[in-house]
């Protein structure tokens, strides 16, 4: 099983323990492991020119913060060198290096968030319990592209029978808001109709319920279990300080390998379920 | 087994004098199909909205409905909502959802069965449809046939008896009308599902349902089998809602035939084969429009929709351009007149460069395109208050007149049904007094009285020296009014002749009344030309 295999709750689970720990653990060694572990999937799920612009993406959103914390913020005790007679500190700059590295492993793994969670994970998540809230999304997906095909079908009815064309700047405007004038009253007059549709098909005449479903099987049992246990494992060691990064004024971080470990797998099994189901998929085509 | 009767239905919209329903009574069998004929405007959408509760209109109503036994108030919400379908004309206003899974899903959802039945029940549903290459993708891809077969499939999911169909193909391209039929039929033959359906176009439905109802001024004048319901048209003369096949002996022969195997058998019965030609002008006039060697492509990575298109329209004269759905015709007639751009080829209007008109000189009484949805041409209050942005108010009574929209122009556009809008679209393109009318599917919605009151006045206008350029669907019309005929295929104009030629050459893509003379008459490709024929021998054999 691969992580967008996983009914939605055990990965919806696995997401917010590996973002609760990127986000309040401070620590180097869980910054990187997370950042990697993310990567390490995107490279997975992506084509390699979108792996490569999200890496490009993030190493510069993570300069781009350890270069600026040292330019407003000037405390520590080693300073590199002065800007207009402020310190730019070794210990702010590495500071600014945590930051970025924390804030880029939350942009990669919304990324692979967005990637494994598709429609229906998405609306079965707000859908089973608030029905009528999966409805306002699906609904809205369709409105859209409907909404650009009318306008397009205006556009081109007003241009061709070229009522509107001409060289003033304020006859320009005019074709615009008629233009737009015409596309509100023609998306009313579809709602309606949509409306009109719904009630035709019993929209109203009960509660609503929700088609799509997942099955629990035992291996989210399994997922879920290891997940949770390497969690805890690594907030607890956290909070009692064996995973932790003092900047100031003196550098003094204290990384134990076990607690790191813990957190490391937990990012990696996305990529370690990965790479496994694509062995097995190579396996079995040398078999067929 | 009676699943539906109406005892003296009378409907009153509110605020308006006169009734829209005025008496209806009927009654229909388990298992039937129902075809609803009637002019624009004779009460069929307000009747078979009346029968579906939910969507029934404000106003007053008089009589009673009996549904599946018991009376109309009778059903419960949810009853009413699951054993009745309605699938209404424009596929894209049906529709709720993104996914063709969730549109599907949508109406069981909403009756709240649970999540195991609405799969089972869609799964089954859509193996009879044939569908399941649509199921994963979004609506907005879909074609408007593929649409409708969506809306239809999901009407049918939640357990439909009686099926209401208020024109479900007039905005499809014949061969996905076809398909749809098509599946009603099945959905009738192996489910027995009553279905009624009101349509304009009876080639293809009149011959297969069980029964025709026909609506004049909110009553129901005629009831009864499609032979009968031929002959009380044609002593009527209503000839216009009978099939080409129909319209050829109405009048000739006693017992009409109903689709092109009993016209062909009834001419070979009855008439003698007659294979001379007859004489066809070649087209004169200087060339009005030219196109030569267009090529065009929406993106740099697509492929191309037009493929080297060469294309010459002389001064008063009428082309058609036909071909199949998505072929780019409509793109070739946005390219012609600018709104698309070729990256090679020249246009040449009226002996000038296409690009040497600059900023909308050319549609100054030049040149008018009337686009696919008219609503599109519409942003103002009232019909009237779009018309006079280009016109005087004695120039706009004359055009009204001539177009017969006159009670229509003080009315929302939006509350203008397909055909009244055509008619009012091409009002506005008349009046900025154009040489040359460029019509893209102007007969789509349209019943047959005013295709032909159409067809007159592309005529008269072609009389008065306009040129006019059509894509078309629809093949009687195209070879009724037209002068000529170019089939557009695989990005290229592939053949080219008079219209009378162009179908009488063809086997397949070509009119009934081609196809029910096939081999019998030369050219005879329009039910008058039939008719013309049949009535000379007729006439020979009486002296």
């Amino acid at each position: 099983m691969r992580l967008s295999v996983f009914h939605p709750v055990s990965s919806l689970i696995y997401f917010a323990a590996v973002l609760i720990a990127t986000m309040f653990c401070f620590s180097p060694a869980i910054q990187i492991c997370s950042v990697v572990g993310a990567l390490l999937e995107l490279f997975m799920l992506e084509s390699k020119r979108e792996f490569f612009r999200n890496l490009r993406f993030t190493v510069v959103v993570w300069l781009a913060v350890a270069v600026t914390n040292p330019l407003f913020s000037h405390k520590g005790v080693t300073p590199l060198f002065f800007i207009n007679g402020r310190a730019f500190t070794l210990e702010a700059l590495l500071y600014g290096v945590m930051l970025g590295g924390s804030l880029s492993a939350v942009i990669m793994w919304f990324k692979v968030f967005s990637k494994v969670f598709d429609r229906e994970r998405l609306l079965y998540i707000f859908g089973r319990k608030t029905p009528k809230l999966a409805l306002i999304i699906t609904m809205t997906r369709g409105f859209v592209p409907k909404l650009k095909a009318q306008y397009r079908r205006i556009c081109d009815g007003r241009k061709c029978s070229g009522t509107y064309m001409s060289e003033s700047r304020i006859e320009r405007l005019k074709a615009s808001c008629g233009i737009f004038t015409a596309l509100c009253s023609s998306t009313l007059e579809s709602a309606v109709q949509t409306g009109m549709s719904m009630k035709a098909r019993g929209f109203g005449t009960g509660k609503r319920s929700f088609a799509h479903s997942f099955k629990f099987r035992f291996g989210d049992g399994v997922f879920l279990f290891v997940c949770i246990l390497l969690f805890s494992a690594a907030m607890i060691y956290s909070g009692t300080g064996k995973l932790r990064a003092d900047f100031y004024p003196r550098i003094a971080v204290s990384s134990e390998p076990l607690p790191m470990l813990c957190f490391a797998v937990l990012c990696a099994i996305p990529f370690i379920l990965e790479v496994k189901e694509s062995l097995k998929w190579k396996f079995c085509l040398a078999k067929i | 087994m009676e699943i539906l009767s109406c005892e003296d239905l009378s409907f009153k919209y509110n605020g308006e004098e006169k009734p829209a329903l005025d008496g209806c009574s009927f009654s229909v069998n388990s298992g039937e199909i129902i075809l609803l004929c009637g002019k624009s405007g004779s009460g069929k959408s307000t009747l078979l909205k009346l029968l579906k509760r939910e969507l029934s209109p404000a106003g007053e109503k008089k009589g009673r409905i009996f549904l599946f036994g018991g009376e109309q108030d009778r059903l419960s919400d949810r009853e009413g909502a699951e054993m009745i379908g309605f699938v209404m004309q424009n596929p894209d206003d049906q529709t709720v959802c993104d996914k063709v899974s969730a549109e599907l899903c949508f109406g069981l959802e909403s009756l709240g069965v649970s999540s195991g039945e609405i799969l089972a029940r869609v799964g089954e549903m859509v193996g009879f449809f044939g569908i399941e290459p649509l199921y994963d993708r979004d609506i907005s891809t879909l074609s408007g046939g593929q649409k409708q077969l969506v809306n239809l499939c999901s009407v049918m999911v939640s357990g439909a008896r009686l099926l209401l169909l208020d024109e479900p193909t007039a905005q499809l391209d014949p061969v996905a009308a076809k398909d749809f039929l098509h599946i009603l039929h099945r959905l009738n033959d192996e489910l027995g599902l009553t279905v009624i359906i009101a349509e304009h176009n009876p080639d293809d439905i009149f011959s297969s349902c069980d029964r025709v109802l026909y609506m004049e001024k909110g009553r129901t004048e005629f009831f009864g089998e499609p032979s009968k319901a031929a002959e009380y048209f044609s002593s009527h003369g209503l000839a216009e809602f009978l099939p080409a096949a129909a319209k050829i002996f109405s009048g000739i022969s006693d017992s009409l035939p109903l689709d092109v195997r009993a016209a062909k058998l009834k001419l070979e019965k009855g008439f003698k084969p007659d294979m001379t030609v007859s004489d066809s002008e070649s087209p004169s006039g200087e060339i009005v429009l030219k196109a030569e060697n267009l090529w065009q492509r929406y993106e740099k990575n697509e492929p191309d929709i037009l493929k080297g298109v060469d294309i010459s329209v002389r001064k008063g004269e009428c082309l058609a351009l036909l071909g199949s759905n998505g072929a780019g015709k409509s793109t070739l007639l946005k390219a012609l007149c600018g709104a698309e751009k070729c990256y090679m080829g020249k246009i040449t209007l009226f002996g000038k460069k296409l690009s040497s008109y600059k900023n909308g000189s050319l549609f100054r009484n030049n040149t008018a395109v009337l686009p696919q949805d008219p609503y599109a041409m519409f942003a103002k209050e009232s019909v009237a208050e779009e018309l006079r942005e280009n016109a005087s108010e004695e120039q706009i009574k004359a055009v009204a007149g001539r177009l017969d929209i006159e009670e229509l122009l003080e009315r929302h556009p939006y509350d203008l049904s397909g055909g009244e809008i055509q008619n009012c679209a091409f009002a506005k393109i008349l009046l900025s007094k154009p040489k040359l009318i460029l019509l893209d599917e102007c007969t789509k919605g349209m019943d047959g009285f005013r295709r032909k009151e159409l067809g007159e006045i592309l005529g008269e206008l072609k009389g008065e020296g306009v040129t006019l350029m059509l894509v078309t669907h629809d093949l009687e019309f195209a070879a009724k009014y037209c002068d000529r005929c170019a089939l557009f295929f695989d990005g290229k104009i592939v053949s080219e002749d008079n219209s009378r030629q162009f179908f009488a050459k063809n086997n397949f893509y070509t009119t009934a009344a081609a196809r029910s003379t096939k081999g019998f008459f030369a050219d005879t490709v329009t039910p008058e030309q039939v008719r013309e024929k049949l009535l000379a021998q007729r006439g020979a054999d009486d002296e």
